[in-house]
């Protein structure tokens, strides 16, 4: 996981197919989140500084794990970045009175 | 003073497992009545259903609930609801229900809601009949959560709260990529809400989004996902006439 991500230009210079696009490979990791155990809809995958940056909150350490596993597998070969947090489970503080 | 405690889209699995109950088991201490605003499965199997009834079951104060989106993916949101029913949780969907706590008596009107977009930016009812179906079963929800409020008004409750999954205004999404925000929920909900009134609603889906916001009719909207108030509930304080 260390090829830095670099965008594409046009089709017409570029004779790379759509499967190796990053835009689609992105996509299509977001599509295997949705799909696949995890049912996660909320993280973000985003391209920053020639990396593939992973941004949001899962439910446990688990889902976190299950989500790197799937995103070095869908976007093996480029710098994969994360910054995924834990759902905090401990209760308020206080009330917000309205 | 009515403390209503809520969060949504806890979306427990297998793992998920006393994650949350160790806070729960706090509720009596700090709240009259615990909301959930839907995407409380990852993919709305009966096996996480039962997570979630596990969670929640024997709470010290009544529990309220509508499904999300996820709660809908298997395609059985009525079996994933009679488990959540099973366990004593009320949950609504296009209804309403009057919790008595506190002392008072506290309407709560449920209803997923679905998407649409905000005023100017919204999805209209025309064209393809797969278009149409889209708007029209946000309308239908919304109907059928304006009609639950009305119904509430007259049932001598001290405070109103719409309790949805969409989210009725775009202010909550604060932080969500605009274009998704069709995604994320509808005024239709938010006009629905004015309409009939009411104290307070509630909401959850957007994760990236944010906690404050208010409908055109100033009504104060609180997003409850738990990414987003980053707790196992917030409280919110009502008070009572």
């Amino acid at each position: 996981m260390s090829d830095p991500v670099t965008h594409r230009g046009p089709a017409a210079h570029d004779p790379a197919p759509a499967s190796e696009n990053v835009e689609y490979r992105v996509a299509h990791l977001h599509d295997r989140l949705a799909a696949e155990e995890l049912g996660e809809l909320g993280v973000r995958a985003e391209i920053r500084a020639g990396a593939v940056v992973l941004t949001g909150t899962v439910p446990s350490a688990q889902c976190r794990e299950t989500l790197l596993r799937i995103a070095h597998e869908e976007l093996a070969g480029l710098t994969v970045r994360t910054d995924v947090v834990l759902a905090e489970t401990t209760g308020p503080d206080r009330a917000e009175e309205l | 003073m009515i403390r209503v405690a809520a969060v949504g889209d806890i979306h427990m699995g297998a793992d998920s497992r006393g994650l949350l109950r160790p806070a729960f088991d706090t509720l009596s201490d700090c709240a009259d009545l615990l909301l959930l605003a839907g995407d409380l499965t990852r993919h709305g199997t009966p096996q996480e259903a039962e997570v979630v009834a596990r969670e929640v079951h024997g709470l010290p104060v009544p529990v309220v609930a509508v499904l999300g989106n996820h709660d809908h993916h298997d395609e059985q949101p009525e079996k994933v609801a009679d488990l959540l029913r099973d366990v004593g949780v009320t949950v609504l969907e296009g209804e309403g229900t009057v919790v008595e706590c506190a002392g008072a008596r506290v309407g709560i009107a449920g209803a997923k809601g679905f998407g649409g977009g905000f005023v100017g930016r919204s999805a209209g009812e025309f064209g393809e009949p797969l278009m149409k179906e889209f708007v029209r079963t946000t309308r239908r929800s919304a109907d059928s959560l304006r009609t639950s409020l009305e119904e509430l008004a007259g049932q001598d409750c001290a405070a109103r709260v719409a309790l949805t999954h969409f989210s009725p205004v775009a202010d909550t999404l604060a932080g969500e990529p605009l274009e998704i925000h069709p995604f994320l929920g509808s005024y239709l909900l938010a006009e629905a809400i004015d309409t009939a009134g009411a104290d307070l609603a509630v909401h959850g889906h957007a994760h990236l989004g944010s906690e404050h916001g208010m409908t055109a009719g100033g009504v104060r909207v609180r997003n409850v996902a738990q990414p987003v108030i980053r707790r196992a509930f917030n409280v919110y304080g009502l008070n009572a006439p």
